[in-house]
């Protein structure tokens, strides 16, 4: 009786590894090593994509995110209340500048400990060609292995005008800062035989401190 | 002795196994209950496809916008209707393709192929009198109360500047037909210009559906906006313009056009063609010129996974042109 007693007992083992077996490649959820980004980080990486592009597509419905990008100061050559020198590139550091689209997107990132990075990219025609440039509007360092992207694009025109440091309108055109000496804009007059002044590329690339 | 040596055997190798067994089992319950916590595979699989498709309306959004910036088009020469429409539509189609052309380069670093190309245009029609001294009766100048647009779904940028000379001098424009007045649909909402008897000063009335207003002022050339409401440059308290207080389609109607001089000009949605204004190569006031108001716009969005064409329309909704 003995004998058979232990016999049973791992008969019983034996069915609980097949049962336990059976559910794991029935589900295929066996992962060997446990995720290095944190709880569900896929899962929050998307998250974080997804909220980024529904910020960026409302403002740029609405035209905060245009205003944003007009919020330059064009006699000193930097964004209004810039961080770093109008040499250096005239932008923030780790932060939004205070326009509607840059209060709503520290509002919604900075309690998620989600840092940020927005790009503005657009062409200029040299004598090679076509040239991509680069003006950044916000710094926040390096961004880490499991950082997303999401883009947008806005076109600004040579009749669209600057805003000032109140996020209201002025009188002064893209058309006239292109053609006044004194002033300047980041982006340069792409199409000058047309309306449209240049077409921008808003890149946000977002990650999880 | 030599049965109690066996089963001692036996009952080490059943042990043995037991514990292997046991182990095997404490390490797949333990991978187990490590992904019910901590996977999420699915999910993902999923989400990079909507991304592909996100692209795509984004680009149509960003078309869309890009788009309704530079309409409406309208026209700077002065030449016949016929020759206005070409110019017109090359334009538009340069337009785009230059736009096009910027944003294409863009989406091409990230390995999609974009293009935005001109499907159709809408055309509509520019009124403008800009002779200050005339007064606003149609062009053979016979009919001081005429239609000046029928059956039209929007008016843009309608601006009106009005010189106090020939205005009627009343109190109340009531009683007194003498008043210049622009109607919309038929009398539903009219604005009356005159000069107050008491202080010479021009004065409009409002009649809208809800209220009436008063507004005057000393100047003796007066602005006004019909699409913003503004009156002399200043909200006029109480202004609504007609677009908010009627449903389209619009009739506006001048009676007693020949009690006001001054310019204005509008922008209707519908091609108007009538003995009423004259052609824009004579630049006489009034005069009707075409512009363009919508379009459609054939979107492509090509990328590794995604093939997406569509047409759409493209049409500034925006009572201020």
């Amino acid at each position: 009786m003995t004998d058979r007693g232990q016999t049973f007992t791992l008969e019983a083992f034996v069915a609980a590894i097949l049962l336990l077996g059976a559910v794991a490649f029935a589900l295929q959820v066996v992962s060997i090593s446990s995720n290095t980004a944190g709880a569900g980080g896929q899962e929050v990486r998307s998250q974080h994509a997804g909220l980024a592009e529904g910020v960026l597509d409302e403002a740029a419905d609405d035209g905060t995110l245009r205003t944003t990008l007009l919020y330059w100061n064009e006699t000193e050559e930097q964004f209004y209340d810039a961080d770093v020198d109008p040499e250096d590139g005239g932008f923030y550091i780790s932060r939004g500048p205070h326009t509607t689209f840059g209060n709503s997107t520290a509002a919604m990132f900075d309690d998620r400990r989600v840092r940020y990075s927005i790009d503005l990219y657009f062409f200029n025609e040299t004598e090679n060609g076509l040239q991509r440039q680069r003006q950044r509007l916000v710094d926040s360092g390096t961004p880490s292995d499991d950082a997303v992207r999401v883009v947008e694009t806005v076109t600004l025109y040579n009749d669209t005008s600057l805003v000032d440091e109140n996020e209201t309108r002025t009188n002064v055109t893209l058309e006239e800062v292109h053609a006044d000496d004194n002033s300047s804009f980041y982006a340069p007059d792409a199409r000058p035989n047309s309306r449209i002044y240049t077409v921008i590329r808003v890149e946000v690339v977002l990650w999880r401190t | 002795m030599a049965d109690v040596a066996d089963r001692t055997e036996t009952r080490g190798q059943l042990l043995i196994i037991a514990a292997v067994g046991l182990a095997v089992l404490l390490v797949v319950l333990a991978l187990a209950l490590n992904t019910a916590v901590f996977g999420g595979v699915h999910v993902a699989a999923t989400d990079d496809g909507l991304r592909e498709e996100q692209g795509a309306i984004q680009y149509q959004n960003g078309v869309e916008r890009g788009v309704e910036g530079f309409l409406p088009l309208l026209p700077n020469e002065t030449d016949t209707y016929e020759n206005l429409t070409n110019e017109l539509e090359d334009e538009f189609d340069e337009e785009l393709t230059d736009w096009d052309g910027l944003a294409k380069r863009e989406y091409a670093r990230d390995g999609v192929a974009t293009n935005a190309s001109v499907a159709g245009v809408d055309f509509g029609t520019y009124i403008i009198h800009d002779d200050e001294s005339r007064n606003f009766t149609n062009a053979n100048s016979t009919n001081t109360t005429w239609t000046v647009a029928e059956n039209v779904s929007t008016v843009r940028s309608f601006e009106m500047n009005v010189s106090g000379e020939e205005l009627a001098e009343t109190d109340d424009c009531a009683s007194s037909d003498e008043c210049f007045s622009l109607t919309v649909d038929g009398g539903a909402w009219n604005l009356s210009a005159y000069k107050n008897t008491s202080d010479g000063n021009v004065t409009i009335e409002i009649n809208g559906t809800e209220s009436t207003v008063k507004c005057s002022t000393n100047e003796t050339n007066v602005g006004i906006d019909l699409t913003e409401g503004t009156f002399d440059a200043t909200g006029c308290e109480g202004f609504t313009t007609f677009q908010e207080d009627l449903e389209a389609p619009y009739t506006l109607n001048y009676t007693t056009a020949d009690r006001v001089n001054g310019t204005y000009e509008l922008l209707v949605d519908e091609e108007l063609d009538s003995d009423d204004y004259h052609e824009p190569e004579t630049g006489k006031s009034p005069r009707r010129a075409p512009s363009v108001v919508a379009a459609a716009v054939t979107v492509r969005y090509q990328s590794a996974d995604l093939t997406y064409q569509t047409e759409i329309r493209v049409a500034p909704d925006d009572s201020d042109g």
